[in-house]
């Protein structure tokens, strides 16, 4: 596949102007603050956000708070993706009980779920739980409906050749559903992991003293704008890095579908 | 275990399939299209026969309904004897399409029914890979579906059939979707795995040289509603070759099915 042999090479003339740009606009940020003499408290240079991000990471206060976050992002992610994933084969295994659930699952789909972030810090205090249940209930509906839409992706002709062979339930679900809902899972995953990280942040912002977001509303409070663009840019790591923790799993499940093209 | 070389057939006395007085209606108010009405077949142990009509004439529903893939609305069908309620594992089947699995290596496919039906894999790698060779796919083993082409593809989906060592072959169109050269090629790789064993085959086809080529006896369905008009015995000797299909007896037995089935199509 060219695609892929593109996407593999290490440079090329595309990402050495995507580097080039990257720095073009650090350097006219910077010249931008200093020409104007704009104050940290408005927007920072990208020198002094730099310089923060070394004094914080070599404190240790940022691990502190990228570990909360992270752990309300997997947490909620896998308690998510595991009922959306059951939900949806339990829905659709037994017709009538899919049909009957349907409006509540679309009523409870519209529904912003960041906008229970107030009630569910009533119910669960200021601690890891509120956050885990919003990210879990974030992550759901992506792993619920890929679920859902891989179940019915499946060839009739593979379903009838199964049902010739005497194939068991278990049978059919493991050795043709799941991997025709594969590359659906996928797609669910990453969305959900995405999802889950803004999902944590905005509900540190509800309540928290712990959090990459917790410290974006608490910098807020002492205008330290400086450190604020830190958790911003802690914040863009993060989501990078399970941006390709999602392209790898994607790249692995697509090869074990469709094999290596020789 | 089956012989490898390809020997004299028995002449069959068992009676293995019965189908009688059968009948089969879809639609809601299950009377709304007849598909399959006052049908009766026969077929011996070892016995090769084929079902020809036009589209929609219920062939493809009565090879279902042998294959215990949809039940008859009325009448009855005997497997060995005993009346079909389901599929069976003595019964296999190869379909129009071969509907291989994708994210399966050619092995792991012909052993699909292996797996499914809870036996030991090990037992039938040896057979698998016998069944591969006889059909010309040695050093494939390991590739996927995908990377093969139509006719090779269809090779796999009957060395899948016959890895369970069925007693009866059920097979619906499987050469249609395949050019003139493979399709040959391919009916007389199924003739030699045939011949080399006792199976019951059935075959559905529109093609009437198909029929003819393979089987001892051309049964003619005619549509709406769907049932067996007529049967031919086919006079051809065994092992038949290529070079048959332009015999006087081939070609007028085509000839006389070809206008059987305009008459009786009142077409």
């Amino acid at each position: 596949m060219s695609n892929s042999q593109r996407r593999l090479r290490l440079f090329s003339l595309e990402k050495l102007c995507s580097l080039i740009l990257f720095l073009a606009m650090l350097v006219g940020w910077e010249l931008f603050v200093r020409l104007r003499e704009l104050p940290p408290l408005v927007l920072p240079a990208p020198s002094l956000v730099l310089s923060e991000l070394g004094d914080h990471v070599s404190s240790g206060m940022l691990w502190e708070h990228l570990w909360v976050t992270l752990t309300e992002v997997l947490l909620g992610f896998i308690v998510g993706s595991v009922l959306g994933i059951s939900l949806a084969v339990v829905a659709t295994s037994f017709g009538p009980v899919g049909r009957v659930l349907r409006p509540y699952i679309i009523a409870s789909q519209a529904m912003p779920k960041l906008a229970l972030a107030p009630i569910l810090i009533i119910w669960f205090g200021f601690g890891l739980t509120p956050k885990v249940v919003i990210t879990a209930l974030i992550s759901f509906f992506p792993l619920f409906e890929n679920t859902i839409a891989g179940w019915r992706a499946v060839d009739p002709a593979q379903l009838e050749l199964f049902r010739s062979l005497q194939a068991s339930r278990w049978q059919l679900l493991l050795k043709l559903r799941l991997p025709w809902a594969i590359p659906f899972l996928a797609a669910g995953f990453r969305l959900a992991l995405i999802l889950s990280l803004v999902g944590a942040v905005v509900s540190e912002f509800v309540g928290a003293n712990k959090g990459l977001g917790a410290l974006i509303i608490a910098v807020q409070g002492t205008m330290n704008t400086p450190l604020m663009f830190v958790a911003f840019v802690v914040l863009t790591l993060v989501g990078i890095a399970l941006s390709l923790f999602a392209d790898l799993v994607e790249y692995l499940a697509l090869r074990w579908r469709y094999g290596d093209d020789d | 275990m089956q012989a490898d070389i390809p020997v004299c057939r028995q002449p069959a006395l068992s009676r293995k399939i019965r189908v009688s007085g059968v009948r089969k209606c879809f639609g809601p108010a299950n009377g709304n299209v007849i598909a399959v009405e006052n049908t009766d077949l026969e077929m011996n142990a070892g016995e090769f026969v084929a079902v020809v009509g036009e589209s929609g004439c219920g062939k493809t529903t009565l090879l279902r309904l042998i294959a215990g893939l949809v039940e008859p609305t009325a009448g009855e069908i005997e497997l060995n004897g005993r009346l079909v309620r389901g599929p069976a594992q003595d019964v296999a089947l190869v379909f129009q399409r071969p509907v291989l699995l994708d994210w399966r290596n050619l092995i792991d496919n012909v052993l699909l029914p292996v797996e499914l039906a809870g036996l030991p894999r090990v037992g039938y790698e040896a057979r698998a890979r016998k069944l591969l060779h006889q059909l010309d796919l040695t050093g494939f083993e390991r590739k996927r579906p995908r990377q093969l082409s139509g006719g090779m593809q269809q090779r796999v989906a009957l060395a899948r059939a016959l890895i369970l060592e069925p007693d009866v072959l059920l097979l619906d169109e499987p050469f249609s979707a395949l050019d003139t050269l493979t399709r040959e090629e391919l009916q007389s790789e199924l003739l030699r795995v045939w011949s080399a064993t006792n199976l019951t085959a059935l075959l559905v086809t529109h093609d009437i040289a198909e029929a003819v080529f393979l089987s001892d006896r051309v049964a003619l369905m005619t549509p709406r509603p769907g049932r067996v008009a007529i049967t031919f015995q086919v006079p051809l000797l065994r092992p038949r070759t290529p070079e048959q299909r332009y015999d006087p007896d081939f070609i007028h037995l085509c000839r006389d099915i070809k206008r059987a089935m305009l008459e009786l199509g009142n077409r």
